[in-house]
């Protein structure tokens, strides 16, 4: 007769025992037949649940219609494929302007309601970061050694990473090929051109003219200015900075009194110029050219940004990265892993920028096209320039203190309130007691 | 759709976390303790619902101060608690609204708009903190009449009518308030205006809505002849109803406020609305729902159409041997002093007729309040009765006399000497 280990124990208890024991065997029996008896590694399980991505848009971006549902049909497309390798995962989209990112990820933390991923700016990843509302994760080796370690260094931590870069989306020139055959590839060409008669936008916005400073030295007072590198400690200028920035209003001063070279306050209102056939030249974001294209057709002409005498152009291009929430659940941090490497893997990057012509990649190993796509050339042009000053990850949004000032000062001076002189000094004095 | 279902799917996702968990089953929890304790099977006396509410209340912040210790997230929980805070809130605003307004209004406006917006408004607001309102708005639901229609601008066009339709009553009565003293029209012109500018109002909200949805003109006329067809058969006594409402709104001839006789019984409107008018009958308490086309179609007497005034009568007669003159004047005089009877016009006694044993009179007087004429009349015939007692007046009631002669025949014979009531 078999003895229950019941017995053992309690000598008083082994018919009862005994009873519970082969329940126990019995319970043991279904939970291995419904497959929770025996679990598999956490990391052998199929994934299963749902992510929240949160994602940040420019304001042009929420407010047309058509560019929106343009990143609607993108996103549709890369979870598509994603959930054909995980058909138990769902995604929820929640797009927000990228300025009041951080605020809508502390105000749902509080409910413990917080994003899975996030995508966003490098600089706004940077932000989330340093405030807590987005964890590190440890990328394997296979993932880390095929994205450009440029791109990469910035989100480097002692306890890991706390972005992964996705894609870049750099600042170029576009311009209407019925009025001009070939982009200008200085800035002197481009007074030319508009004296010629090519009616030439410019942008009022601080983020979409930084290009400019590159080109005339003005760059390097800037960034120490706007802190666009927060981990550099603040110093005073020196004077090449000072002289360099001061070149730089004075060519913005001499543009804008130029007939035919316009200041606009808004990009729309640049772009719709471009369409509209009022302007032959500005300077756009790579996002803005499926839309472009779309309305424009053959017309639209797209180049690198001219450079200057003191050199290259400047412009601060948007690297796009994942910021990982610290609301998950251990599944749905498995899944948003997932979901990030997956996007990061050469197939996918290379159909998204197939498919899109307005991002680049950041897996080195995916080849761009530039012999058969002048906007792709021109793109990676573009974000080598960005990459040359460092500004990829440079956060100069609509509303931050320091781009408040700058776009007030240049206002100023643009409507001929100051001289370049006095706007100079106005910067640095505004700039620096800030930092 | 589809994308509508997975969106809302979608939010159980945050079921898989633990913290959210805890504040949500912490709620449920709470709430469904203190309902189940306060039962009143378990308890001798009930527990008023703004205490249950305020225990609640407690609790949850308790919950949300432990969550708060231990690390946890608890915005979610303040969020409930909140929600509960303005609730009960809103429980005392009406308890004090009530002592000072007419409690069918406040419970009206409660029931219609205060607590439809405040769960309206919660959902919104969770919705907000589970997903973005602003995308949810963006789902395409479909293309009708040639626009296609998304969340956002279906959710806005129903609640713009539902709110026009239940909150148009008070600026309606204001504007008719505001008018009445301008251009002095009377109380039942006042609330026809009322009425009408009510309707007015719905009528530019449906316009917007139709608008704001981009609904093409083509579209609406083609619906509206199709429907053409199904009204002049399915529901045309509907429509004629509502027509009739209209028309005898315009009209003035039944207005809020305005007595009519209904098989014989004054009645007063109290409403009328899209497809019957609402009487109060004062005989017995009752309210008639008459379809408005009965009014369209049928003769209504009226004592509100002109003025006010009813005239009203009462019958009495008096023994042969008075004076008619006497009586007459006397009766002129007791009704000049009842209290509902109106000394301008004056109330006159007339000599009716040579009754088979008295004089008939009546006495005519008017009186303000139609509906009042039950009492006023009561109160005259009353004081009748009182001064005839006191002045010796007989009225007198008919009287069988038999004469019996010697052979055993009876012969009979009216007669009203000395016969009191």
């Amino acid at each position: 007769m078999g003895i229950g280990w019941g017995q053992i124990i309690y000598p008083g208890c082994v018919i009862a025992l005994h009873r519970l024991g082969r329940r126990l065997v019995a319970l043991g029996a279904v939970l291995a037949l419904t497959g929770c008896g025996s679990p598999r590694p956490p990391h052998a399980r199929e994934l299963e649940g749902t992510v929240y991505i949160y994602v940040g848009t420019s304001s042009d971006q929420l407010t047309n219609p058509r560019v929106d549902s343009h990143i609607r049909s993108l996103f549709s497309r890369f979870i598509h494929g994603f959930r054909m390798l995980h058909p138990r995962v769902g995604v929820q989209l929640v797009f927000f302007p990228e300025a009041r990112i951080p605020a809508e990820v502390a105000q749902r933390h509080r409910s413990g309601l917080g994003p899975d991923l996030i995508l966003v700016n490098g600089s706004t990843a940077k932000v989330l970061h340093g405030r807590g509302l987005s964890r590190t994760v440890s990328l394997p080796a296979e993932i880390f050694s095929q994205l450009k370690p440029s791109l990469l260094r910035s989100f480097h931590t002692k306890a890991g990473w706390s972005a992964l870069p996705v894609f870049s989306q750099p600042q170029v020139a576009c311009f209407d090929r019925k009025v001009l055959p070939q982009a200008p590839s200085t800035l002197q060409e481009l007074l030319e051109v508009s004296a010629k008669g090519a009616p030439v936008g410019l942008s009022l916005e601080p983020v979409d003219l930084f290009w400019s400073a590159g080109s005339l030295g003005g760059t390097a007072a800037l960034q120490q200015l706007l802190k666009l590198h927060s981990d550099a400690p603040p110093r005073p200028l020196n004077q090449a900075e000072r002289e360099g920035l001061l070149r730089w209003l004075q060519w913005l001063d001499l543009a804008g009194d130029q007939q035919r070279i316009n200041f606009y306050a808004t990009t729309d209102e640049l772009l719709a110029g471009l369409v509209k056939g009022d302007l032959a030249w500005i300077a756009c974001r790579s996002r803005h050219l499926p839309r472009l294209k779309n309305l424009m057709g053959a017309r639209l002409g797209v180049a690198p940004l001219p450079s200057g005498p003191s050199g290259e152009a400047s412009p601060i291009a948007r690297l796009r990265v994942w910021s990982f929430g610290i609301d998950s659940s251990p599944e749905q941090r498995r899944i948003s892993k997932a979901l990030a490497e997956f996007s990061v893997n050469p197939l996918v990057q290379r159909a998204t920028t197939l498919a899109t012509l307005e991002t680049l990649p950041v897996n080195r190993y995916v080849n761009i096209p530039v012999t058969s796509s002048r906007s792709l050339a021109a793109l990676q042009v573009g974000m080598a320039q960005s990459e040359a000053y460092n500004l990829f990850n440079a956060s100069l949004l609509e509303g931050e203190a320091g781009e408040t000032i700058l776009r007030k000062v240049l206002a100023t001076m643009l409507f001929g309130a100051t001289d370049e002189t006095q706007a100079s000094e106005m910067l640095i004095q505004r700039l620096t007691k800030l930092r | 759709m589809n994308q509508l279902l997975y969106e809302l799917s979608g939010w159980f996702g945050y079921l898989q976390r633990q913290a959210v968990l805890w504040q949500l089953f912490g709620t449920v929890a709470i709430v469904l303790g203190v309902q189940l304790a306060a039962l009143p099977q378990r308890r001798r006396r009930p527990v008023a619902p703004v205490v249950r509410n305020l225990i609640e209340l407690g609790l949850m912040l308790l919950w949300a101060v432990l969550l708060r210790l231990l690390g946890q997230p608890h915005g979610l929980l303040l969020f409930f608690a909140g929600l509960q805070a303005i609730w009960i809130g809103l429980e005392f605003l009406r308890l004090l609204l009530i002592h000072r307004f007419d409690p069918r209004i406040v419970g009206n406006l409660y029931i219609q708009v205060i607590k439809p917006g405040f769960f309206i408004g919660a959902t919104m607001a969770l919705i907000q903190k589970l997903d973005s309102i602003s995308d949810l708005a963006g789902i395409p639901l479909g293309t009708y009449f040639g626009s296609t229609i998304n969340l956002g601008q279906l959710f806005t066009a129903v609640a713009t009518l539902y709110l026009l339709i239940t909150a148009s009553g008070l600026p309606s009565i204001w504007l008719a308030w505001l008018l009445q003293r301008s251009i002095g029209i009377t109380e039942s012109s006042r609330r026809a205006m009322e009425l009408m500018i009510r309707y007015v109002l719905v009528g530019i909200g449906i316009l917007l809505v139709v608008d704001q949805l981009g609904i093409k003109g083509n579209g609406l006329l083609a619906v509206a002849g199709g429907l053409s067809v199904g009204l002049g058969f399915g529901i045309k006594e509907v429509f004629s109803n509502f027509i009739s409402g209209l028309w005898l709104l315009v009209e003035g001839s039944v207005r809020p406020g305005e007595v009519l006789i209904i098989d014989g019984d004054p009645c007063e409107v109290r409403s009328l609305g899209l497809r019957a008018a609402m009487l109060w009958r004062q005989r017995d308490n009752a309210d008639l729902v008459i379809p408005n086309q009965t009014f369209f179609t049928t003769t209504t007497t009226t004592y509100t159409g002109s003025d006010t005034l009813r005239r009203s009568q009462v019958l009495v007669s008096a023994a042969y041997r008075h004076d008619p003159a006497e009586i007459e004047e006397l009766l002129v005089r007791i009704a000049s002093s009842c209290s509902g009877v109106l000394s301008a016009p004056p109330p006159a006694a007339f000599f009716l007729s040579y009754g088979d044993s008295s004089i008939n009179y009546t006495v005519r007087f008017w009186i303000a309040k139609p509906m009042n004429n039950l009492s006023v009349c009561n109160e005259v015939a009353k004081a009748i009765w009182r001064t005839f007692q006191e002045q010796g007046i007989e009225i007198p009631f008919p009287q069988m006399v038999l004469h019996e002669d010697r052979s055993g025949a009876q012969t009979a014979a009216y007669s009203s000497q000395n016969a009191q009531p």
